[in-house]
């Protein structure tokens, strides 16, 4: 057990405040949901009524499609794109998937490589876009539960105001669907701009996601 | 953020315990966006 925890307490502390944060986030959502149908003469809702809501299954999916699509660009881009001297960079001149002596595939594969790294043909090929798939995958999955959620809601504030609803591709096009999507994206994407070029000239002793902190500025973490 | 390291002390080390969380993190979220989809869906 001790063991178990030492060996993924990364994992573990992550798995941790992430249930933790998505209940304060029901709880607080529940509260300000609440607020607002009070101040419109509406009647208040249960933690129930309000988990099971399309309010909050939209409020929830909204951020997770904007941190896939962060993970999946950063995995995708940083394949063929570099920054000198960032430790989430390749050096340059490695851009590119690698031959299969770099990624140890198929012939190249040792003892203990995953047993699709092992094979030839589609299996590899495959296996070595997986995580790039699985990604993208959540990220779509996650988008599309907030286009449909997102609609449900928003037309439920529609009716409440005797507006007309809006038909699922109309919700598409919508003001509140972009403006939903793209206030995520941005902050993802200032996210990872700050990271790539901060590690450049910053250090954090300690952590893999910094270069070591005597590293010259010029150099990327795998050069060291 | 930053990709996987090949340190040699981490060779053949994989054990269960990280099979069991990469599981419970892929059920966590299928299901998370399965209810989503479906709540939507059901525009409650």
């Amino acid at each position: 057990m001790k063991r178990f925890l030492r060996d993924n307490a990364l994992s573990l502390f992550f798995l941790v405040i992430f249930v933790l944060a998505l209940a304060g986030q029901s709880f607080a959502g529940n509260a300000d949901y609440n607020a607002r149908q009070v101040a419109a003469g509406g009647a208040p809702i249960s933690w129930p009524a309000y988990v099971t809501s399309s309010d909050f299954a939209v409020d929830v999916a909204e951020n997770w499609q904007s941190e896939y699509l962060q993970f999946l660009l950063f995995i995708m881009v940083t394949v063929w794109l570099v920054q000198r001297g960032s430790p989430e960079s390749k050096k340059p001149g490695e851009e590119g998937t690698g031959d299969d002596a770099q990624q140890k595939v198929g012939a190249h594969a040792r003892p203990d490589s995953p047993s699709w790294a092992k094979g030839t043909g589609l299996r590899p090929a495959l296996y070595g876009a997986s995580l790039g798939m699985v990604m993208g995958l959540f990220f779509v999955s996650s988008w599309v539960a907030q286009w449909v959620a997102g609609r449900a809601a928003y037309n439920a504030e529609q009716l409440s105001q005797l507006q007309d609803p809006v038909s699922a591709l109309e919700y598409l096009g919508s003001p509140d669907f972009w403006n939903r999507t793209l206030q995520n994206w941005q902050s993802e994407f200032l996210a990872v701009l700050s990271m790539v070029v901060l590690s450049v000239y910053l250090r954090q002793r300690g952590s893999p996601e910094s270069k070591p902190v005597g590293t010259p500025h010029g150099v990327t973490s795998e050069e060291n | 953020m930053r990709r996987s390291s090949t340190a040699g002390s981490e060779r053949g080390t994989h054990d269960v315990g990280s099979r069991v969380l990469f599981t419970i993190t892929v059920v966590v979220i299928v299901i998370g966006l399965a209810y989503f989809l479906v709540v939507g869906l059901l525009g409650r």
